[in-house]
């Protein structure tokens, strides 16, 4: 009993050091102004297959469909620095906090809904051992598209050379040109291989999900 | 018979001019960048910019008396000796006063050319003893702008295309009548009049390149390596170019602004810059106070 109840005062102040850019949200994101300013998002998040060149080369993440709050507490992250990567910093720093929240607010609504089946196919067992060790889906959500906080990230189907670089990002700790600084992620990942992280980010990536890479028409 | 095809002729005619003229002068030439159906290089504001000026004209004029002369030789040969006239082909071989001659003109000519050329491109890549120095990082899709020393070290900032003129672009700019189109920036690069400015270009991602035609300077900007060039502006003023190395979508839309401020106004412009510099970090300071 008094377990339980420090557990909980422990998850609570958790939530209460997470940075106050996270928490306290008063904007309201309008999709229609965030599809006036996301040029230089489609540049390289509308392109199929486009990867990022520098620091590291992987697939950049999809972004059409993800959760609103998460894009916004990425983007802030990348703006204090939390997050680092200087392209990624250079679009944040140009955004005001409202172009934030609209471009969220867009791309939360953006492509199409998809319904995915509340429990994925079993993992693998080394990898099942590995999610459970981490308690991943208890954040992200059983079939990790239906993260616990709307800030959370969905997971399912995110491209997997993405994933493992973002765990390898949190184990790594904030670099002048790479690496995330987040109290909860960086706990996480720390305790995993390389190649443990690796065997998450496939088994993550090939689960069917929501995201995905919605390319511009052609006919504006 | 004519009469009505000639009318709808001269009528067809008058509908182009009109379209095409009301097309054309409805943007005005814009100082320091682009003019209104431009064929000269853009009007320099550096001494290397009006040497690279003097050298373009300079090579101009010594290929077209080259062409006069070559072509003038030939079509004189070809009209006056012609076989119609009983002319019968010469049937000399290897004449070595002939090519000594065009081995050796030649010659003279390219050193003619190459000595002001080797002078203006030392010139160019001198970047020592500058008064500023700002590391331009070339992002996609924007330029970041960090001022390393001289006055207003410590200032940093990202200049970003004016968003408004970015959505112009994708409805199809239809009567779209800006001088400075697409060239419309957040924050100006900005730096004072007659002051050696050194850019150090570089870049996060893929390679940009950074380039004001006006100043005579272009240098591409590589991720993980350095690279330097230099720019004295000889009048205050707004100063426009592009990145010019194809560098991913958006890549029409990372414009150069250079404002260049006479040394007063600089200083006040560093001030002020300073000092929203310290309120923001003021402000950063507060919110990282745990809010009760």
């Amino acid at each position: 009993m008094i377990r339980t109840s420090f557990k909980i005062a422990v998850l609570l102040w958790a939530f209460l050091a997470l940075p106050a850019s996270l928490r306290a949200e008063g904007l309201q994101g309008d999709p229609a102004a965030g599809q006036k300013k996301n040029a230089t998002c489609i540049g390289c998040h509308g392109i199929v297959g486009y990867k990022a060149s520098f620091p590291e080369v992987y697939r950049v993440p999809m972004i059409s469909h993800q959760g609103g709050k998460y894009i916004e507490a990425a983007m802030r992250a990348y703006k204090a620095g939390d997050r680092r990567h200087p392209t990624m910093r250079s679009v944040a720093r140009s955004l005001s906090d409202q172009d934030i929240a609209d471009l969220a607010a867009y791309y939360e609504q953006h492509g199409n809904k998809v319904d995915v089946a509340e429990q994925p196919t079993a993992a693998p067992a080394a990898v099942a051992e590995l999610l459970t060790k981490g308690g991943c889906a208890g954040c992200h959500g059983a079939n990790f598209s239906k993260p616990l906080d709307p800030s959370y990230p969905k997971l399912a189907g995110q491209n997997a050379d993405y994933l493992y670089i973002a765990l390898k990002s949190y184990q790594d700790g904030p670099h002048s040109t790479w690496g995330r600084n987040n109290a909860i992620m960086s706990g996480m990942a720390k305790p995993y291989s390389r190649a443990e992280l690796k065997a998450i980010a496939n088994y993550l990536g090939s689960l069917p999900g929501e995201l995905q890479v919605v390319p511009q028409s052609k006919f504006r | 018979m004519f009469k009505p095809l000639e009318k709808k002729l001269a009528f067809l005619t008058a509908g182009l001019l009109t379209f095409v003229s009301g097309f054309a002068y409805a943007v005005n030439d814009l100082p320091g960048g682009p003019a209104v159906h431009q064929l000269n290089l853009q009007a320099a504001a550096t001494k290397v910019a009006e040497e690279q000026h003097y050298l373009h004209w300079m090579m101009m004029f010594i290929c077209v008396g080259i062409f006069v002369v070559v072509f003038g030789v030939m079509f004189y040969s070809i009209f006056r000796h012609r076989k119609s006239l009983g002319h019968q082909p010469a049937t000399f071989h290897e004449s070595i006063k002939v090519e000594l001659l065009w081995t050796i003109v030649p010659f003279i000519i390219v050193i003619f050319m190459a000595v002001p050329a080797t002078k203006a491109v030392v010139a160019e890549k001198d970047t020592s003893a500058a008064d500023i120095t700002i590391k331009a990082t070339g992002y996609q899709w924007r330029w970041g702008y960090e001022y390393l020393s001289g006055e207003g070290n410590g200032i940093n900032f990202v200049s970003t295309l004016d968003v408004e003129q970015r959505q112009m672009s994708d409805q199809g700019a239809k009567g779209v009548d800006i001088d400075n189109y697409l060239l419309k920036v957040d924050h100006p690069l900005v730096v004072p009049v007659g002051k050696k400015v050194r850019i150090i270009t570089t870049a996060a991602d893929v390679i940009h390149a950074f380039a004001v035609p006006a100043f005579g300077i272009k240098q591409d900007a590589v991720p993980g390596f350095v690279r330097d060039t230099w720019f004295k502006a000889e009048r205050t003023g707004d100063f426009y170019g592009q990145c010019q190395e194809l560098c991913g979508k958006e890549h029409a839309y990372m414009p150069i602004h250079v404002k260049v401020l006479s040394q007063e106004d600089y200083s006040a412009w560093v001030k002020s810059q300073q000092e929203s510099k310290t309120a923001a970090a003021d402000n950063t300071v507060a919110l990282a106070q745990p809010a009760n």
